[in-house]
């Protein structure tokens, strides 16, 4: 399964793009990212994750529309791939199966009892 | 919209990230970086917008965006990469004079930079070793109304400070209380000076000075324990374990060894051969609670990122602590903080416990540092485009032959590139043989392992590199962007104005700046030789003298005399509490004549003999010096200086009552002091039992049958005081140590200076011989029509000898502005006389003339056959 593994910020990513559905470009995942988390995310760092999940097969991507506001430039929406849902779930999976495992967890103090 | 144009993200950073960014990405990341840039607009208005945009586009300049770069500039293609090689090596050694100006100024430069470089890193390196230094602060304190040379700052602190600070403030972490001092220590026969730290056991939770063996902090529980370092363990006990070997202690008690620490780096603002418990100190059982007892240092640690000046802002409360103590003074202590890493560059503050630094000669260094190499660049870069100039047929040929713009830029830009290189290769290896020299220099001890180093020896490569770069780019672009035809005939590499302009103003900057260190160098050179020749107002040479401590030999002083006196070359002997070198103790007298106890006099104090007038012959004003015949001298009489009497107001001192003593005599002012402090008001009074366990023993000799006489005074003194050292010291010597920063300053700085003047030389040779290449046609034909040589070296030299006279205009007044701040340092200096000016301005004009008249006469003499045969 290791072929699968997914990093933490490509997870978030990839979720973020599942939340915004037919939606998701650059700047709104950048800010649907930074209202959810809080979490400070540059252009370039996001960029380059979406370029590597898209080769990946992970994401797909198509053209949109242009405004006014972007020059005239086109937007470039990131929707998940049947591939890319199927990894996601893999992991979540993986993460509850991990959950689940932990023995009678005590919240409050943070280790188990 | 009113202003469009402001509205938009800047241009050159969008065509930047057109060029780099990958095709197919470059339309949506565009919007995106429009669309963000539109928003910040709105939100924090365009100026903000626009960084952002420049740093969001900087952002994304990562490999996973960049596009493919085809090889369009044909580096790697290794046939021609051997061809340019060697043409470039063939063209080195065609011009030999060219070549090794070139690469021996820019070698020059680079090592001057380096080391340099190396020097400022170093004195910025101080205390780095200690793992909290950013969290450490030293406490020190104001005492207002309290000066001491020039100063009411004071780098010392009272015994209590310490558990009061942990107490009052939670923030401080950790305190620790230290002094270092010299102590003496004796195993078996041998007895030394030592130096050493005097700590609470806190001391390893602040500082960190790693333990190789035994115990730290408990050592320092005990009093009886001590840890040396690795060299003083070595030194005493070779490579035998010293845990737990015994030392005699200031021929008092015994301590043992409980452990070794690693020798302390020297890059720190106190130095020490061994930590042992501050309770050694003798003064410790004395000082406990007392708020007046300055006799300590004080350091604290802060929480990470905690802003010291809050903790400085509660200090009102530590204040009124020791407020209390010094109830009977007219001035009370603040305490203030500096941070660990300012001190040695920062600090100036009194009793230091080593001399330190200060951060205007590391300014000043790195100004020089920049200067050179930036004289050296210039140079370079014009040596360079000149040295091109010859080359237009080749580049002619080679086009014909279908070479390419980019293989052409390629070669100029490989060759100079090549010559960066060598020269940085040059440098090091030059640096690694004159760190030595340089560290004798400058009374240091760098090494090339330091942290830092590394970084200096990048930065030089980086900007050799640059260097190369961007003195090939100029011809290399003229050159290749000329046509076949243009550049066979030559004519590619014409003079344009505009690069005359610039190499002049570029001529004109470096004379200035080498005539400016030349009058600093002579000013300073001058400064110094006046504080070496000034009239002290005593006599300082054939004196030795040793200082000792804690003997108790008052009763024994005259028979030591005798005995020292029967050597037919030892003159005189005195003994003095201080020498007129550095005289520090310092007290306050309330009353005299004339005073009803309501002022009180700052005073230096220096407890004499009968002979320590006559020995270093200084003269009375007034009165008589202390006399053997007068039996109430030794308790009712006292000796004023010159300045004494005329801060007391009086006109004649004679007879009057000082101190509850009546003065006999005025002594003529004479300097006890460094030249950047004013004498100031003294006495002399003669010294007794009391007083007596410190001192000096000062000899006059008469030098002849040094040997000899030597043998004798360490034999005597061994006799009377076996239980201490005996090191003697030659005034003069220590004098002349006292001034030796300046005149190692002052070495440095001509040396410097000298580099300086001959890299601008070397410029100004290789625009000569750039101007005459290009004007070889012109002076044939005036010869041809009638011109002398004289008249064509003076065509030739008059422009340039111009730019020099320009210089020198320039250079005056700001060397005289820079020099009189330097020289308001010092209480006691020279006049900047206007000859200064004038022949450093000379020298450079005749200097410039004869670099100019090497290549002009040349130049002048050649045949104008040979020169406009030539088409």
């Amino acid at each position: 399964m290791s072929k699968h593994h997914l990093g933490e910020f490509e997870e978030i990513v990839m979720l973020t793009v599942a939340i915004l559905h037919d939606e998701a470009y650059g700047i709104a995942i950048i800010d649907e990212m930074e209202r959810r988390l809080d979490r400070k995310v540059s252009i370039g760092a996001l960029q380059t994750v979406l370029r590597r999940l898209e080769k990946k097969g992970h994401l797909s991507s198509r053209f949109g529309e242009a405004t006014h506001k972007r020059g005239g430039k086109r937007k470039r929406y990131f929707t998940l791939t049947t591939y890319g849902r199927k990894i996601l779930e893999t992991t979540k999976e993986q993460r509850l199966g991990l959950w689940n495992a932990i023995p009678d967890l005590d919240f409050k103090n943070g280790y188990a009892q | 919209m009113p202003n469009k144009d402001n509205n938009r993200p800047p241009k050159w950073i969008l065509s930047f990230f057109r060029w780099y960014c990958r095709s197919d990405y470059v339309e949506d990341l565009e919007g995106d970086l429009r669309e963000r840039f539109a928003r910040q607009t709105g939100e924090r208005g365009v100026h903000r917008a626009k960084w952002l945009f420049i740093l969001d586009v900087l952002r994304l300049f990562r490999p996973a965006l960049i596009r493919s770069f085809p090889a369009t500039l044909h580096i790697f293609d290794r046939a021609m990469l051997q061809n340019h090689f060697r043409i470039g090596w063939r063209n080195l050694l065609k011009h030999r004079s060219f070549t090794l100006i070139n690469i021996g100024g820019m070698t020059l430069g680079m090592i001057c930079f380096i080391l340099i470089a190396l020097y400022v890193q170093y004195e910025l390196s101080y205390e780095g070793h200690h793992e909290k230094a950013d969290r450490i602060y030293r406490v020190s304190q104001i005492q207002k109304g309290n000066d001491f040379r020039g100063s009411n700052r004071f780098a010392l602190a009272p015994m209590p400070l310490v558990p009061a600070l942990k107490e009052l403030f939670p923030e401080v972490r950790t305190a620790t209380t230290l002094e270092t001092y010299e102590a003496l220590f004796s195993l078996g026969e041998q007895s030394f000076y030592e130096r050493g730290l005097f700590a609470d056991e806190h001391l390893f939770e602040v500082f960190t000075y790693p333990i190789k063996e035994g115990i730290g902090k408990e050592a320092l529980k005990d009093p009886d324990a001590i840890i040396l370092t690795e060299s003083l363990a070595k030194k005493y006990f070779g490579e035998a374990s010293p845990i737990g070997k015994t030392l005699h202690f200031e021929n008092d008690r015994t301590l043992t060894v409980r452990g070794v620490a690693a020798d302390a780096p020297k890059n720190q603002h106190f130095h020490f051969d061994y930590i042992t418990s501050f309770q050694n100190l003798l003064w410790y059982q004395a000082d406990i609670g007392r708020w007046n007892s300055n006799n300590y240092r004080a350091y604290i640690v802060l929480p990470a990122g905690y802003d010291y000046k809050e903790l400085e802002a509660k200090f009102e409360t530590l204040d009124a602590h020791a407020a209390s103590a010094y109830k009977q003074y007219s001035f009370q202590p603040e305490f203030f903080l500096q941070p660990l890493k300012d001190i040695h560059l920062r600090s100036q503050i009194n009793f230091e416990m080593t001399p330190n630094s200060d951060i205007r000669y590391i300014y000043l260094a790195a100004a020089i540092a920049i200067v050179i190499l930036l004289l050296a660049s210039i140079n370079y870069m014009n040596l360079a485009s000149a040295r091109s100039a010859g080359r237009s047929k080749e580049v002619g040929m080679r086009k014909v032959l279908g070479a390419k713009r980019g293989q052409l830029v390629n070669q100029f830009m490989m060759e100079s590139i090549l010559i960066a290189f060598f020269s940085f290769g040059l440098a090091m290896g030059f640096v690694y043989l004159l760190l030595p020299v340089f560290n004798q220099l400058i009374d240091q001890e760098i090494s090339l392992g330091f942290q830092g180093s590394r970084a200096v020896f990048g930065g030089m490569l980086f900007i050799a590199l640059l260097l190369g770069g961007l003195s090939g780019l100029y011809p290399a672009v003229l050159s290749s962007a000329a046509t076949p035809i243009k550049a066979l005939k030559g004519g590619w590499f014409k003079k344009g104005k505009e690069g005359v302009f610039l190499r002049n103003v570029l001529v004109v900057g470096q004379f200035t700046t080498a005539i400016v260190l030349a009058i600093a160098s002579v000013v300073i050179y001058k400064q110094l030789d006046y504080i070496q020749n000034k009239k002290l107002g005593y006599n300082r040479d054939h004196l030795v003298y040793v200082p000792y401590r804690q003997v108790d030999f008052y009763e024994r002083r005259d028979a030591m005399r005798a005995e020292l006196t029967k050597h037919p070359e030892i003159e005189k002997i005195s003994f003095a509490s201080s020498l007129p070198l550095n005289t520090g103790s310092q007290g306050t007298v309330d009353s005299w004549e004339g005073n009803g106890g309501k002022e009180e006099l700052w005073i230096y104090r220096n407890y004499i003999d009968y002979d320590f007038i006559d020995l270093f012959e200084m003269s009375l004003v007034e009165g008589r010096n202390y006399s053997p015949e007068y039996p109430t001298d030794s308790t009712a009489s006292i000796i004023l200086n010159e300045s004494a009497v005329k801060a007391l107001g009086w006109e004649s001192a004679i007879g009057k009552t000082f101190d509850d003593k009546q003065v006999i005599g005025v002594v003529k002012d004479f300097h006890f002091q460094t030249f950047d402090l004013a004498i100031e008001p003294m006495f002399l009074a003669l010294g007794t039992k009391r007083r007596s366990s410190y001192g000096n023993i000062v000899i006059k000799t008469s030098m002849k049958d040094w040997d000899n006489s030597l043998a004798h005074i360490q034999k005597t003194l061994k006799a009377f005081m076996p239980q201490i050292p005996i090191e003697h010291r030659f005034m003069d010597e220590s004098y002349n140590q006292m001034y030796q920063f300046e005149k190692k300053f002052g070495e440095v700085f001509t040396i410097f200076t000298g580099i300086a003047l001959f890299i601008a030389c070397m410029g100004l040779f290789g625009l000569v011989a750039h101007n005459i290449v290009l004007r070889t046609k012109e002076i044939g034909i005036r010869k041809v029509l009638g011109a002398s040589i004289p008249n064509i070296v003076g065509l030739i030299s008059k422009g340039f000898l111009r730019l020099v006279l320009v210089s020198a205009i320039i250079a005056v007044p700001i060397a005289a502005l820079g020099m009189g701040r330097w020289l308001q340092d010092f209480a006691y200096r020279i006049h900047l006389d206007w000859w200064i000016f004038a022949t450093m301005g000379l020298l450079a004009l005749g200097i410039a003339f004869l670099t100019v008249s090497t290549q002009t006469v040349k130049a002048a003499n050649r045949n104008p056959v040979d020169t406009l045969r030539e088409e």
